[in-house]
């Protein structure tokens, strides 16, 4: 090969290095920069978004409080009770007081994770968080408070719009409404299995109220149902 | 200068310096955004982080893939850094040297250095104080075949 020829090949190698770096620190500030100040365009959302099932079986029921993680994006999550356990946000502990507390976290995204005794977990971020009825917002409008409540001895708990619950399996007592009261089904001490639940999660009185949408629904006990879409 | 004197130059890191700026930029960004109290998210962050690396390593390794001497007896050129390549070119082969610096270099101080042997041409490229170099260069060149040492500025074409 001629030198002239393998001198203008390797300044196009080192042409197209040149601009692969710097496309490459194009992308991540881009990404960086878009992530951060639009989070809702973040892949992980948009896979998320796609992961959401549909489910077209409408179901009302008030069962047995079961012990669920669930995580997302939600409108509000709300929770009363009794607990000692520190609020902690963006790091600060903010204590409770002993007896009835309300708090209110609006535009939430994160995990919340319960049985029915305590919500050992609520870890994430919200725009806005209410504590016994005083509203905390971030200095800077837009931004996020970031969240977190261990093992809070709770009453009442309620995340709206819009809780995606991919199963729950367990045994339990109560009711469950089928189609807006086209099948009702009591049960007592029975195995449920909810697969691909899509709606609002209520636990109030002891008890826990889902109203939404599933996918299928199993009762195994003195007889065996199923209902799908 | 002393007889004997051995001159070993590396590629100035000054070369590299749109990388440092990239880097710099990237964790200033994200400095920018923490203090904003809004959230880098880990993706970012990993990316970053193996950018800034991968950046100061390829870097490093790419300066030290050229090592040039000048002694007594020639210009030798190691190039490489497992498999090597060492180009000679014999002081007395030497016809004449020439410095060239584009407006980039100029400003930080760095330049291209040639060592012309007939059609054969050992450069010397982005090295730090050039100058320093060509009129180290052209002494031992001088020494070679008895002329006395001439200090010029910015080249010398025999």
């Amino acid at each position: 090969m001629s030198e002239p020829f393998m001198y203008m090949r390797k300044k196009k190698n080192k042409y197209y290095t040149a601009l692969a770096i710097f496309l490459v620190f194009v992308s991540i500030l881009g990404y960086m920069l878009l992530t951060s100040f639009y989070p809702k365009l973040s892949l992980t959302g948009k896979i998320i978004d796609e992961v959401r099932p549909n489910s077209t079986i409408t179901i009302s029921a008030e069962l047995g409080i079961p012990e669920l993680k669930v995580s997302g994006d939600f409108k509000s999550v709300k929770l009363s009770g009794n607990s000692e356990s520190p609020l902690y946000i963006e790091g600060s502990k903010f204590p409770l007081a002993s007896k009835n507390n309300f708090l209110v976290f609006e535009n939430f995204t994160g995990d919340v994770n319960f049985d029915q005794n305590e919500i050992s977990k609520i870890s994430g971020k919200a725009l806005r968080v209410s504590v016994n009825g005083v509203p905390m917002e971030p200095r800077i409008k837009g931004t996020t408070l970031k969240i977190s409540v261990d093992n809070f001895n709770y009453n009442d708990l309620g995340i709206e719009d819009e809780v995606v619950i991919k199963e729950i399996s367990y045994s339990t007592s109560g009711s469950i409404n089928i189609n807006n009261g086209k099948n009702i089904f009591s049960l007592d001490g029975e195995q449920i299995i909810v697969e691909d639940f899509v709606g609002d999660l209520k636990i109030l009185g002891g008890k826990f109220k889902l109203d939404g949408f599933v996918k299928k629904l199993d009762i195994n006990g003195k007889s065996a149902i199923t209902i799908s879409s | 200068m002393a007889e004997g004197e051995v001159l070993k130059i590396r590629i100035s890191r000054k070369v590299y310096l749109p990388i440092y700026i990239m880097i710099f930029i990237l964790f200033v960004t994200m400095g920018a955004i923490k203090f904003q109290g809004k959230d880098v998210s880990i993706v970012a962050l990993r990316s970053v982080l193996i950018f800034s690396i991968a950046g100061m390593l390829w870097a490093e390794v790419h300066r030290l893939k050229n090592k040039y001497e000048i002694n007594d007896h020639a210009v030798v050129h190691v190039k490489g850094l497992l498999f090597k390549t060492i180009k000679k070119t014999d002081i007395h082969a030497l016809s004449d040297a020439q410095l060239s610096q584009n407006p980039w270099q100029t400003i930080l101080g760095i330049g291209n250095v040639s060592a012309n042997a007939f059609s054969e041409i050992t450069s010397l490229k982005n090295i730090n104080s050039p100058h320093k170099v060509i009129n180290f260069l052209e002494e031992k060149m001088n020494r070679k075949s008895g002329m006395p040492a001439q200090n010029t500025k910015g080249g010398r074409k025999s």
